[in-house]
């Protein structure tokens, strides 16, 4: 049963990991708006491609 | 493709409003039909078919000069950030409204190659563009935006930036930090709550828990416990002391039992707890962002004006302005100091600074000053005073906008948090007493049960999910308040300070009234023609008015300000103003005379068009004290006495100190008072009172130092929202209820001593989760009042 000492470090690794990436996402700015991304992703990219396509 | 239902485009394509057929079919004006054309050139007709006519109309919009921004100094002010080719710069563009702009912004590289990029943010209304410079200057980049619709907001307030930080940064962090001690403590936790309490010894899970929880209590909970200790301090029992109070004995008595192996602790609640409380803290954060509130009176003032040096007009910044400079200002532009006129004829429109309609004809060598608005020719003045200590500016140092507003914020909560904190303590001291003498050593336990489970987050939460997220559902329905505490104090106002123009006149339509000897046909198209010819607001209400035929004019001659002559089929007509007409002062009256070959016929006089339902809105709150301040003279007095109650009180010739002065008085006898107005010259009356409300035409206004805005068009609604706003009070006692009875059950188990971490664990997020959902969904609920009739 000792295997869940490691388990639960490993666990919390795992998770402390997710936490170091949260905070440096927020630290990077990418939470400062989180209202326009909504907005942009319905957005046709047909268009885009288009474009990209005659250059 | 979706199939879309062929629908009746009975409007013009951008902006929907309606079409003059004589001009087009599908626009309604030039500037529409340019921006239609100029997107589909550049292929970018999508714009169109992500909302229904996203543009907003281009009719009414003043050209405007924008040759300051080819200045260096300006143009390095406004930058945020240049190298050799690339030049990027924050804009505010206040008409962005839907996704379309969204959309037709993002692609702004595709109508000019010299722009790199623009990304949008949405909810503050701001684009950060990055173009080069050498491509393209700051200068065309402004004069594309404003040809697409998107015209910029340069104000004064960008010359002097105080630069805000992101706060909402460290709330985040903190969020994360407790959500993630909260999951795990919660998963290690488990053992205990299935029964296995030797498993939680064994691998030291709780110590585990101890050190997952440290960041918590200190970092993520620290604003709690340092906002309890100044109000301890201060010896004000807010509800910061409960919290922190529930906090730090969770935190003492599990450490205590971990450490000493006689329990698993509660740490899960406590992690809990103190992320329920960050949570409700940036869902209020939240509601306010989609409110840009905090414009002062700089914000009203022009960027730059033209300056003579050594001979020549040069456009300077105006904070360079100094006492002694000469500057030039041209029709419409605003007065940003006081001076002398010295050239040019003043015709100055104070209505912003005394509420007076119609501007005041300043001669050469009279004083003119700052927040005034020039109609009518160029005029040269003399800097007396620089911008910081204008007439306008001192209105604003007087002392209420000094004193920041200390926050009655959440002050009905304070008022229960006190008898709360008294009373828990009462209960626990009574249950260790008590406990002593039946047996001892449940006390200790069980006092500190009372302490961990009388959740007072639950009253912290009611306040930002009931008033927080009605701020929000307000704000969709044109009522924007600045923040909680504004609602709170709505329930108590009993009085009510009207101000005349712009709340209960239109700000723009005026209605001509004709008196004297009555016109023939022929003689309504002559000066119905002659008035067609110019564009001042005079002339197009009287042009309105009469509604005639148009005959050929000959010989028409405006004199900006004062009025036409010309000759029409013969006869020379004349329209203007006394000064005009007759070459003497107009003693104050502002009427329009008519003058057909040298003989006057008759005269207008002018009346601003009420708003709509205005008495149907005033007799709706007829149970307030009401009260009627007016910039204007007397002449209005008849008008407005039909609309008010008997006893409402009429005042007028008020300055904005007597308006200010007024609200004072009312407020010393005991009053609390509501002020709507239209924003400038009753700002300090505003911002006196204890509401501010302002009436605003458009959602663009500024409005500085007041506590709410409604929009025009909704202020027949006003006595809903008002409805909406007494029922929430409700809805907190709601919320209070059942804060009440969880208090009651927990309280059942903590005084008995069955308090296990369990039962903990269960009860208190789910009274924070109830007390959210309960808080979010009953101010929907009650929001459907708003679009009662009544």
């Amino acid at each position: 049963m000792k295997i869940i000492l490691l388990l639960i470090g490993v666990s919390l690794i795992l998770a402390l990991g997710f936490l170091a990436a949260f905070i440096w996402a927020v630290k990077n700015g990418q939470y400062d708006d989180d209202h326009t991304p909504s907005m942009r992703i319905l957005f046709d990219d047909e268009n885009q491609t288009n474009s990209k396509n005659k250059q | 493709m979706l199939l879309k239902e062929v629908s009746k485009r009975t409007g013009c394509k951008h902006c929907g409003e309606p079409c003059d057929s004589k001009l087009s079919e599908d626009f309604c004006c030039f500037g529409c039909e340019q921006i239609y054309i100029l997107l589909q050139e550049h292929d970018l007709s999508q714009y169109y078919s992500l909302e229904e006519t996203p543009g907003l109309s281009k009719k009414n919009n003043a050209h405007k000069d924008y040759a300051y921004l080819k200045e260096p100094e300006t143009v390095e002010k406004l930058v945020a950030f240049q190298d050799k080719t690339m030049t990027k710069v924050s804009f505010s563009l206040p008409s962005i409204h839907c996704s379309s702009c969204l959309w037709l912004l993002e692609n702004l590289h595709r109508l000019h190659s010299g722009i790199y990029a623009c990304k949008v943010n949405f909810l503050e209304k701001k684009a950060i563009i990055s173009f080069n410079h050498h491509s393209i200057t700051l200068h065309d980049l402004v004069v594309l935006l404003s040809k697409i619709g998107y015209e910029p907001e340069l104000n004064f307030s960008l010359l002097t930036p105080d630069k805000k930080d992101s706060p909402d940064r460290t709330l985040l962090l903190k969020i994360g930090v407790a959500g993630f001690a909260f999951g795990n403590i919660m998963l290690l936790s488990f053992p205990e709550y299935l029964g296995f309490e030797n498993a939680a010894k064994l691998f030291f899970l709780g110590y585990l828990n101890i050190l997952l929880a440290l960041p918590v209590l200190f970092y993520a909970g620290y604003s709690y416990l340092k906002a309890a200790y100044q109000d301890l301090i201060q010896g004000h029992l807010g509800i910061h002391v409960p919290l922190a109070l529930g906090m730090v004995t969770l935190f003492a008595r599990s450490v205590y039992e971990i450490l000493s192996g006689t329990g698993e602790g509660y740490l899960d609640s406590f992690s809990g707890f103190v992320l329920f409380l960050l949570i409700g803290q940036w869902f209020q954060d939240y509601t306010k962002k989609s409110i840009a509130f905090d414009r002062d009176y700089k914000s009203y003032f022009p960027i730059a004006v033209m300056v003579l040096q050594d001979r020549k007009w040069v456009s300077r910044s105006i904070d360079k302005t100094r006492v002694g400079d000469t500057i030039l200002l041209k029709n419409n532009e605003i007065i940003p100091c006081d001076g002398q006129l010295i050239s040019g004829v003043g015709k100055i429109d104070y209505s912003f600074v005394t509420g007076e309609e119609a501007p005041q004809n300043i001669k050469v060598g009279q004083r003119i000053y700052a927040g005034g608005r020039q109609t009518g020719t160029s005029i040269e003045i003399k800097v007396e005073k620089s911008v910081d200590q204008g007439y306008l500016t001192q209105l604003w140092q007087e002392s209420p906008f000094k004193e920041t507003t200390s926050s009655n914020a959440e002050h009905l909560l304070n008022k229960i948090s006190k008898y709360f904190t008294i009373v828990i303590l009462a209960i626990a001291s009574i249950t260790f007493t008590i406990w002593m003498f039946i047996d001892p050593s449940i006390a200790f336990p069980s006092a500190t049960a009372v302490l961990i489970v009388a959740c007072p987050c639950a009253l912290a939460l009611s306040i930002p999910f009931i008033l927080g997220n009605a701020t929000r559902i307000l704000g969709k329905n044109k009522f924007y308040a600045k923040s909680t505490s504004t609602l709170e104090n709505l329930l108590d106002i009993d009085t009510i300070v009207f101000d005349k123009t712009g709340t209960i006149t239109e700000n723009e339509s005026m209605k001509a009234i004709y008196a004297g000897e009555p016109l023939n046909d022929h003689e309504k198209n002559m000066v119905y023609s002659l008035c067609n010819q110019s564009s001042h607001p005079l002339s197009v209400s009287i042009s309105n008015f009469l509604s005639g035929v148009v005959v050929p004019v000959t010989e028409y001659e405006e004199i900006p300000g004062k009025g036409l002559s010309g000759i029409c089929d013969n006869n020379r007509i004349r329209v203007g103003s006394t000064e005009y007409i007759f070459g003497s002062d107009s003693n104050g009256q502002h009427n329009v005379i008519i003058e057909i070959n040298r003989k006057v016929i008759g005269y207008f006089s002018f009346q601003k068009k009420l708003r709509q339902n205005m008495l149907n809105i005033i007799s709706n709150l007829s149970h307030y004290q009401l009260s009627l301040l007016s910039g204007d003279n007397k002449n209005e007095e008849d008008r407005m006495r039909q609309l008010f109650p008997k006893d409402a009180q009429l005042h007028f010739n008020q300055s904005p100190k007597d308006k200010l002065k007024y609200i004072q008085k009312l407020q010393s006898q005991g009053g609390k008072v509501m002020m709507i107005g239209d924003g400038l010259n009753d700002a300090g009356a505003l911002k006196q009172s204890d509401v501010g409300l302002v009436v605003a035409e458009n959602n663009n206004t500024f409005t500085p130092a007041c506590d709410a805005i409604i929009s025009s068009d909704q202020l027949p609604r006003f006595i809903n929202i008002l409805g909406y706003i007494k029922s929430l009070r409700l809805a907190l006692y709601g919320a209070f209820a059942i804060a009440f009875i969880y208090n009651i059950v927990g309280l059942c188990f903590a005084v008995t001593g069955n308090l296990s971490p369990v039962v903990a664990a269960i009860l208190m997020p789910t009274s924070s989760i109830t007390i959210m959902v309960y808080g979010l969904l009953s101010s929907k609920w009650l929001a459907r009042k708003l679009n009662e009739m009544i």
